[in-house]
């Protein structure tokens, strides 16, 4: 029987929420601090506090304990967004400090990805989604002292124009969901090479056995519940293939599943369960990719995701209200590059995360709910959430105009629309 | 079934409401006689028996004296005007036979009604037994009741609306609450229009949970038109339109539709603001829209017939529905499907059912107006509400509402079934 090896990978996420505006709020005030203006930081405080305690703290320690014990046997890999990290240095030290430390013993790999949890990779041009790649790179090898080798995009929206674009900046694994009508009769567990790549290896998620933890864990009308180690461990043992790619929200871990589901212990108690097993081991996403050739070339000429039913981007650009926004904001590119103003270029990106849109979602009932427990805005649907969000727009393309109108009028236009911030990021951050 | 009004006799969305219960119950296979005051029309259906309650269908000496409704002045704080005449009504009693008018007052003519309706429907058990009586609201309460009372039949009511939601809870009718609240107390089985209507009953009427349910009213969509067309003003130009349409009362919230109006225009001077139905708060109103400095685009409509209604929904961008206390609010209904992006506020009980509108607070006109605004200037967000609106009203269906009509008349008779059998026991 082949060695098969297990992909642990956690994607840990929040968004730098928004406060709700108001059609009368459009052009008021004098707009000097966008960051109060637009986000609710009260709110992403407490959110994030709460992740800190019931999720990240924890299972961190968790993780640091088992990388301990296992000398060298128990790898995994991690995806952070910069948003994440960002509120993390601001809010809890401490968490940054904790995942530094599990990267600090070399068996963590994390992957690189926009920094905002963006949608830009979906952008016809595609600059800003590299530069926000750049950024993102720049802040983990800053932050957690790693050099990302491989690639996660936004909830794993991934086809052959983004895999190119990722394989040019020279990222050497890219992964996404296994989505079935794209792999026919081909299994998610082995290794792939996207259509028109010649070096990037794609790696894909088994959704059933991921969503036996992140979904289905704690359902008790399950007929496999209670889910134990031993269990889990079994089925991974008989699944045939290369790499078994488990890939859930890492707040599974103490969110999702609260802590008295046993979802900690399950956790704890995963490796040494799956060591039982002669054939399983634990990987990185790049150490996985670089063990196996490429079985078979893998063509996605539209979109895909991991998210709803539809696995596709309807999630975010499923509806009319969401289309306007995403498009509203696309537009503004050539208009931020002219402003060229450090804080505009911040609240900009911390826009295009792609949480906002998703609050959009008017998807019928089942996704819908998947949709509100997500939303921070509990007493509010999707209407109220695009009206607030599109005033924000409509407010903000006001300061970039205002901004752009008073350069124009201190100082004769630059002969260059090209912003020298992003030159400069171009440089700083080319990745090694 | 006993009622009020039937259309096409009907003022308000009570006769709708019979209409079309009637209509989706008979469909299931249920029998129904259904019993209201003598009109001048004809309003026979294929689906239901109606019976216009008058003198002319007693014989001589069918008719007992002795039980007119003489008790209904007996309850304390109810002014004198209320007092039956009942020299007056034992007068008319003694030579029945004849058709006789209403024109009693209202007050004595809901009484004469009820007593009427009471007999009448007694009279027909006997021949051919019923299985539950049905009536709504207060003014066929007492009707319900005698007839329960001396048949031995469930009671189902089903509250469109209390006191305390026609006055806002500002001055009710101590008389008429007390109907209310023994229509509730000797129901086997009530119905409301929203779950805010039955923590109505539970915590003024003391009604008990076990026997309220919740049942939303519904709409038949194919009967609303579902283009749009531009209301275009003198010079030809096309406006965008605002529109209220419902009581002038305070209980409606019509004044914070004013203050938002004026905040809309506040910040685009061409929207239009129509105002249709009539009530007693229409000079305030109007004197409003004046100071507020707005009277220029805000109309009034006037009384607005439901074909009209219809036409106007099609000029329409936005209908606000800004009540203070509403049990239902069927008005939202027929705007979201007429496809006119609606906004109603979190004290409506339609509010409970739909999800495709906009939800405020009835006083905070400032989020009113920026909802307003946001509907006409984001192209996007109306036509996505526009659609939505369609799609869920065409689910929101009269059949669903029978079914949901049929447990609960069966609730009702068992619970009288088991009443019976326990009764046996001593």
């Amino acid at each position: 029987m082949i060695m098969a090896k297990i992909c642990l990978c956690f994607h840990v996420h929040q968004p730098v929420r928004l406060s709700r505006f108001s059609y009368f709020g459009i052009g008021s005030g004098d707009g000097a601090n966008l960051d109060a203006r637009y986000f609710d930081n009260g709110m992403n405080q407490h959110y994030f506090n709460k992740a800190a305690d019931q999720c990240y703290l924890p299972t961190n320690k968790i993780l640091q304990n088992l990388l301990d014990e296992n000398r060298g046997k128990f790898r995994f890999s991690l995806s952070i967004t910069g948003t994440l990290l960002e509120q993390a240095k601001k809010y809890r030290p401490e968490v940054v400090e904790s995942f530094r430390n599990l990267c600090a013993t070399g068996r963590v790999d994390v992957l690189d990805e926009t920094f905002y949890h963006s949608l830009s990779s979906l952008y016809s041009d595609l600059s800003e989604f590299e530069a926000q790649v750049r950024m993102h790179n720049h802040l983990v090898r800053d932050l957690l002292g790693v050099s990302p080798q491989s690639f996660r995009n936004t909830e794993a929206i991934y086809s052959d124009r983004i895999a190119q674009a990722v394989e040019g900046l020279g990222y050497k694994a890219i992964i996404t969901e296994g989505v079935d009508r794209i792999l026919g009769w081909r299994s998610p567990n082995y290794v792939y090479r996207p259509q028109g790549c010649k070096d990037i290896k794609l790696l894909m998620r088994n959704y059933k056995l991921s969503d036996d933890v992140g979904f289905r864990f704690s359902a008790k009308s399950w007929k496999e519940w209670p889910l134990t180690a031993d269990k889990y461990a079994t089925w991974l043992s008989a699944t045939p293939g290369q790499v078994v790619n488990l890939f859930m929200d890492y707040e599974t871990f103490g969110e999702h599943h609260w802590k008295d589901t046993g979802i900690l212990d399950f956790l704890a108690h995963l490796p040494s369960q799956a060591h039982k097993h002669d054939n399983l081991s634990f990987s990185t996403i790049t150490e996985a990719a670089a063990s196996y050739e490429p079985s078979d070339t893998i063509s996605v000429p539209s979109e895909i995701s991991w998210a709803d039913a539809e696995r596709n981007t309807s999630t975010w650009l499923g509806n009319r209200i969401q289309r306007a926004c995403f498009s509203e904001l696309e537009g503004l590119l050539p208009k931020l590059r002219k402003a060229n103003d450090a804080q505009l270029w911040e609240a900009y990106r911390r826009l295009q995360t792609s949480d906002h849109l998703m609050y959009l979602s008017t998807k019928g009932m089942s996704d819908r709910e998947v949709h509100n427990y997500f939303s921070p805005y509990k007493d509010s649907g999707p209407y109220d959430n695009f009206i607030s969000f599109m005033n924000i727009i409509s407010d903000f393309k006001n300061q970039v105009d205002s901004k752009i109108a008073n350069a124009s009028a201190s100082q004769p236009a630059r002969p260059s629309d090209e912003p020298a911030e992003i030159e400069n990021e171009t440089q700083k951050m080319l990745i090694a | 079934m006993l009622g009020w009004e039937f259309p096409p006799f009907a003022s308000g969305g009570l006769g709708t409401h019979c209409f079309e219960l009637t209509r989706a119950l008979s469909a299931l296979g249920v029998e129904i006689d259904f019993f209201m005051p003598k009109t001048s029309y004809d309003i026979q259906r294929p689906w239901l028996n109606v019976f216009q309650t008058d003198w002319g269908l007693f014989k001589p000496g069918e008719m007992q004296v002795d039980i007119l409704p003489i008790t209904y002045s007996g309850y304390g704080g109810a002014s004198t005007q209320l007092q039956f005449n009942a020299r007056k009504l034992a007068e008319l009693a003694k030579s029945p036979g004849q058709s006789k008018s209403y024109d009693l007052g209202f007050f004595e003519a809901v009484g004469v009604y009820n007593h009427l309706a009471a007999l009448l429907v007694e009279k027909k058990h006997s021949q051919k037994p019923y299985d539950v009586v049905h009536v709504h609201d207060w003014i066929s309460a007492k009707a319900g009741i005698q007839i329960s009372a001396r048949t031995g039949l469930p009671l189902v009511s089903t509250v469109h609306s209390t006191e305390y939601d026609r006055t806002a809870d500002l001055w009710p009718f101590d008389w008429i609450l007390g109907v209310e609240k023994d229509m509730v107390c000797n129901s086997d089985q009530v119905i409301t229009v929203s779950r805010r209507s039955a923590q109505l009953l539970l915590d003024r009427f003391g009604a008990s949970p076990r026997k309220v349910s919740v049942i939303y009213n519904a709409i038949d969509s194919s009967k609303f038109p579902k283009h749009k067309e531009a209301l275009r003003d003198s010079n030809g130009k096309a406006a965008k339109v605002v529109l209220y349409h419902g009581r002038l009362s305070v209980q409606k919230g019509v004044e914070f539709f004013l203050r938002a109006a004026q905040k809309v225009l506040s910040r685009d001077r061409s929207v239009k603001f129509l105002i249709s139905g009539k009530g007693d708060l229409l000079p305030r109103l109007v004197e409003m829209a004046f100071d507020l400095g707005i009277s220029e685009n805000v109309m009034f409509l006037g009384y607005v017939s439901d074909d009209q209604l219809k036409r106007i929904l099609c000029t329409s961008d936005v209908l606000v529905l800004p009540s203070v206390s509403e049990p239902f609010g069927i008005v939202a209904l027929e705007s979201m499907a007429s496809g006119t992006p609606t906004i109603v506020s979190k004290t409506s009980g339609v509010s409970e059912r739909v999800k495709n509108c906009l939800k405020v607070d009835f006083w905070d006109t400032d989020e009113m107006a920026s909802k307003i605004l946001s509907i006409l200037s984001y192209r996007s967000l109306y036509e996505e509400m526009r659609e939505n609106s369609i799609t869920e009203t065409a689910s929101i269906t009269w059949d669903e509402v029978a079914r949901q009509t049929i447990d609960v008349y069966q609730k009702a008779m068992r619970s009288r079934f088991a009443a019976k059998a326990a009764m046996a026991m001593f």
